[in-house]
């Protein structure tokens, strides 16, 4: 299978804090959409920046496209796009403005398409963007991350904080994108529903480590939670847990596949949240 | 490059545009007076109104989350920096210009403006902005914005230092020139550029190495 991303053992660690990417690796398939789930701290936004350029890991490889990233790939960057957490445009611009500039940066911009999302988004054409609302900042983000054809997106917690209809709108965008086989997204998000709706496969990032990848239909589908006790836990298939967690006289515990575990245990129904706050509060195995 | 500088340019837009009227309408001022410290005045203030709103690029790129999402554009790290000192020679030369034709206008129509202090004051106007920018660039690059009363602090100090460090020297080695001060006013404005020189080349380094 070829990936538009892949990256094979990426570490990084920081100066003045004990916290570190520990030997990360992933693949992003073409056509894709790939949400990347953790709690705060746990390292997503480190590892998108090992991977746009704003932080330099300490060893391992980032390749895009079967390319190694680097910082002076000037073309590399032209085919990925970036939005953040906040619109990082300088306030005092407006979107006209920032079409002139951004015309004069990507080799490849489409002015054309840039101005139909500014009108799909219904965004002023002639205020300066710091006065934009959250929803309309990211939609503008959204707007240029999508305006010079950029075969890999990543999106670094961009549903954060926006309200249901700006959500919506964003995530309908987002799902066209990759249609045609030849785009991907990296998505970290808090919200799991958004990823839900449309994420093909997920990865779990605890405490600088890839805990879990795993497509989104198997998660829903064939993964589970069960409730047992300490014996009976010995019943179960090793090779299907992936962690547990100690809830009062019983455990939780996460498997893989919910066909393999013994009729008598009690399976519950999951969401990705509980999915989630198991990978993240339960003892890996 | 020419995407950067427009976004630099836009986002200072206005600032710059008071700083100007408001240089233009001092010089002019002070020319008018035919007063001779007020004549070295009108040379200098124009360096201290304009070019160091390109210091004010690096505060909003930072506010803004711009210098962010700048290296993931792209363009090189080198071409960032390029750009921030581009911003800050163009306004180098608006004010030459300015200086210059109020000067030659004033010498033309109005009273005898350029002649010797005309040079030595500008030359060192020149030389004083060129020597803060050389300073505030990588020092800012380098610590952040946030650090920006201590990195001024930092720039004028380097910049006096510089200036009276050199007067010093040249005093102690030039001591009978009839020309010293067309002679100092000259190495100081050349001292200055090959600090700017030098600068860019620290900036370079360190930008390539810093992580946002």
């Amino acid at each position: 299978m070829e990936y538009i991303l892949q990256l094979k053992n990426v570490n990084k660690s920081y100066r003045k804090t004990s916290f570190h990417l520990n030997h990360i690796s992933f693949s992003i398939p073409y056509g894709a959409i790939v949400g990347f789930i953790g709690e705060n701290g746990a390292g997503k936004t480190t590892t998108m920046g090992t991977i746009i350029g704003t932080l330099q890991k300490d060893s391992g490889s980032v390749q895009l496209f079967g390319e190694e990233v680097e910082q002076k790939n000037v073309a590399l960057k032209e085919q990925i796009g970036v939005v953040f957490d906040e619109m990082n445009f300088a306030g005092k611009l407006s979107v006209k403005q920032l079409n002139k500039v951004f015309k004069r940066i990507y080799h490849v911009w489409n002015e054309q398409m840039f101005f139909s999302y500014v009108k799909r988004f219904s965004l002023p054409l002639d205020e300066a963007v710091e006065g934009f609302s959250r929803g309309m900042s990211m939609k503008l983000s959204l707007a240029v991350a999508l305006s010079h054809d950029a075969r890999l997106l990543l999106l670094d917690e961009a549903t954060a904080g926006l309200d249901p209809v700006a959500r919506e709108d964003i995530i309908e965008e987002l799902s066209t994108v990759v249609e045609d086989g030849t785009h991907s997204i990296l998505l970290s998000s808090h919200i799991t529903s958004d990823l839900e709706a449309i994420a093909d496969e997920l990865i779990f990032i605890k405490e600088g480590e890839i805990v879990l990848q795993a497509s989104t239909k198997d998660v829903q589908e064939t993964f589970g939670i069960i409730h047992c006790t300490e014996d009976e836990l010995q019943h179960l298939r090793p090779e299907t847990i992936i962690c547990t967690r100690k809830r009062h006289d019983l455990l939780e515990v996460l498997v893989t596949d919910t066909e393999k575990v013994p009729s008598t245990m009690n399976i519950i129904n999951h969401t990705l949240d509980d999915i989630s706050v198991m990978l993240m509060k339960g003892d890996l195995h | 490059m020419s995407g950067l500088f427009l976004n630099n340019y836009y986002s200072i837009r206005k600032s710059t545009r008071t700083s100007i009227v408001l240089a233009c309408a001092v010089l002019i001022i002070l020319v008018l007076t035919k007063e001779p410290i007020a004549l070295r005045a009108a040379l200098f203030l124009p360096f201290l109104l304009i070019p160091v709103q390109a210091f004010e690029v690096l505060k909003t790129d930072a506010l803004s989350g711009w210098n962010t999402f700048e290296v993931t554009l792209p363009v090189t790290r080198r071409q960032i920096v390029a750009s921030k000192y581009a911003i800050f020679i163009c306004f180098v030369a608006i004010c030459v210009l300015l200086i210059g034709t109020v000067f030659f206008l004033t010498h033309m129509f109005y009273y005898s403006v350029i002649d010797a202090t005309f040079f030595n004051f500008g030359l060192r106007g020149f030389g004083i902005v060129c020597c803060l920018a050389a300073s505030t660039f990588p020092l800012t690059f380098k610590l952040g914005t946030e650090k920006s009363d201590s990195i001024m602090m930092m720039s004028i100090g380097f910049t006096f230092g510089l200036f009276f460090g050199l007067l010093l020297i040249l005093s102690m080695v030039l001591t009978d020139s009839p020309h010293f001060d067309e002679v100092f006013s000259m190495i100081f404005g050349g001292v200055a550029v090959v600090c700017l020189l030098v600068s860019y080349i620290v900036s370079v380094f360190i930008y390539d190495r810093k992580e946002f």
